[in-house]
């Protein structure tokens, strides 16, 4: 039988899809689902599509609807915060149409177990290809004229439902899969009968009907699986929904970018959404946080945009620290060592202090500051390569330097002579500074 | 900030970085070290010659890095390049395919000590840490030179 056999191709490929699933949750959940797709398996190939034979379909449907509960109660996935805004949604679509009164009981005992479900989005993925089935026989069972294309109408209503659902719940990250299903069913006053199979989910007749899910669900899921059919994202991202909505709503807003940890990304509205885009859209957040960052630390750098001249400024920041440490270290080789006994209490004192604002008028013009000394190191120009490759030098001889001085006799002498000799120095050369 | 709670490395990177308080102090304490440590030598008291300024000079400028670096200690990639250039010559140069991923980076991995060998976002990680280590720094030897030639014009 094709249907069967198509059935298992869409086992195997929602298998797939829980095979990329990362989280442990998921795992357990795919264990739960298991039986489930046996159990579907099993209600395809027994019934036939025929829709003519409504009392047989409802049985199977109830069937179905009955295994599906009893798995999903056995889930420990943890429920919806807004678990009683599910249960209001999923009284309005049962309670009109008269007809469905069977499906009404089951879907109402299966209001608390919504969230297991729905906390699944493979489990979605597949109830939306399997739910194009049960739109058709909907439309048997019902036999009412579509009145109205199902793609235009409920989803303005799922766009602005599905943020004003998603907003509380910004870190329930299942509930994004089933909130464009519960908005629909919120707004789904309307009957069922709205709810026709649309034409380009005629080709995968499925006899599965997911039961809370409920009828409401119908044609946003249609959505979905519409768009599902044309995407192939390995990763476990929500651009399905971005992609339903897209088709849908013509004034779609964007979306704000949900919180992400290492596996979820949100595909923005026309922004590929294969594993290499997802990735690099990822990392180039994770670039742009820490360019924020930066821009903090670097003075006046507020009004300065874009990450080149971003850039240019961090890297002349970073040159002109630099600069003021060996300019500095030059004015403390007058600096008595004896002294800094003193200079600990000063310290501790000073360092309280906010000095602050000596930075930032510092930073910028400070030019070469060592224009008294001639032959002083000629690479303290502008190139930090020879600079760095000079601390390397310098570094080499501060350690023989240190030994040397280690055996040598103690320099406290050397303050007082010094600093009177000095003086005359340390004005000039800080003048310099104030330019 | 909202991101904190919502990623957990940026919150990682700001509880990594110290309070500016308790950095001060560390560097502060042990570059004080180090200048003690740096016995001139006795000939020239106002060290005369240009030999001895370049030396001197020299010496406290890796005193200031080298304190920085053992004050933050191997935490952080930077300061571990610091020390690694301070005890030996093993240059790091573990590049993971870096260049290709680098646009307009190439000026601060030469800035940054051990730049070369890290990727785009660790190497902003690692310049934000740096720039705050490095304005502590001055700080200090900022507030050594006033107090030491505030003292001296007490003299």
């Amino acid at each position: 039988m094709e249907k069967e056999g198509n059935a298992s191709n869409i086992f195997s490929a929602s298998s797939d899809l829980n095979c990329r699933i990362f989280r442990p949750n998921w795992e357990n959940s795919v264990d739960q689902n298991d039986p489930f797709e046996s159990a579907l398996s099993s209600m395809v190939s027994s019934p036939t599509a025929s829709h003519t034979n409504n009392n047989g379909e409802n049985i199977v449907l109830r069937e179905l609807i009955g295994r599906l509960g009893s798995i999903c109660n056995s889930g420990e996935i943890s429920p919806f915060n807004n678990n009683s805004a599910n249960t209001s949604c999923y009284s309005t679509p049962l309670n009109s149409p008269p007809k469905l009164n069977l499906m009404r009981e089951r879907g109402n005992n299966h209001f608390l177990s919504l969230p297991t479900f729905s906390a699944d989005p493979a489990f979605a993925e597949r109830a939306a290809r399997f739910s194009c089935f049960a739109n058709r026989n909907l439309a048997g069972l019902n036999e009412l004229p579509p009145k109205l294309d199902p793609t235009k109408i409920p989803p303005p209503s799922v766009q602005e439902n599905w943020e004003s659902i998603r907003a509380p719940e910004k870190n329930f990250m299942a509930s994004r899969s089933s909130t464009p299903d519960n908005a629909a069913d919120s707004r789904e006053n309307s009957t069922v009968s709205e709810q026709i199979p649309i034409p380009e989910n005629g080709a995968n007749p499925r006899k599965r009907k997911s039961a809370p899910k409920g009828k409401g669900k119908d044609t946003t899921v249609t959505n979905v699986s519409a768009s599902e059919n044309s995407e192939s994202s390995g990763k476990r991202s929500k651009s399905e929904e971005e992609k339903a909505n897209q088709k849908a709503s013509k004034d779609n807003s964007k979306l704000p970018e949900p919180p992400k940890d290492y596996i979820h990304v949100r595909a923005r509205r026309g922004q590929a959404t294969d594993a290499h885009s997802l990735a690099e859209r990822v990392r180039r957040e994770k670039i742009s946080e820490r360019m924020k960052v930066l821009q903090d630390l670097v003075p006046g750098c507020n009004k300065v945009t874009g990450k080149a001249v971003m850039l240019d400024e961090i890297i002349n920041y970073v040159q002109s620290l630099q600069r003021q440490v060996e300019f500095l270290s030059m004015k403390l080789t007058t600096v008595n060592p004896r002294m800094d006994f003193n200079m600990e209490a000063l310290m501790s004192k000073d360092m309280f202090q906010s000095r602050a604002s000596l930075y930032p008028s510092d930073g910028y013009p400070f030019q070469s500051p060592c224009g008294n000394e001639a032959p002083f190191p000629p690479n303290h120009g502008r190139t930090q390569g020879p600079q760095m490759e000079n601390f390397g030098d310098a570094a080499s001889q501060v350690s023989s330097f240190w030994e040397d001085d280690l055996h040598s006799i103690v320099q406290m002498g050397f303050g007082q002579g010094q600093m009177q000799n000095f003086q005359g120095i340390l004005p000039t050369s800080q003048m310099k500074v104030e330019l | 900030m909202s991101s904190l709670s919502q990623n957990p490395k940026k919150t990682l990177l700001f509880s990594a970085m110290k309070n500016p308080n308790t950095l001060k102090k560390k560097l502060a304490s042990r570059f004080l070290k180090a200048m003690k440590k740096l016995k001139y030598k006795m000939s020239p008291s106002p060290p005369a010659s240009i030999a001895e300024k370049k030396r001197r000079h020299r010496a406290v400028r890796a005193a200031a890095y080298a304190s920085m670096a053992s004050a933050v200690g191997p935490r952080r990639a930077w300061s571990r390049a610091l020390l690694r250039k301070m005890k030996g010559r093993k240059r790091a140069r573990r590049n993971p395919g870096n260049m290709n991923t680098r646009f307009g980076l190439n000026h601060l991995c030469d800035i940054v000590p051990g730049g070369e060998a890290m990727d785009s976002c660790s190497l902003l990680n690692e310049t934000a840490h740096y720039i705050k280590c490095l304005v502590a720094q001055v700080q200090i030897m900022r507030e050594i030179l006033h107090s030491s030639s505030s003292s001296s014009t007490i003299l």
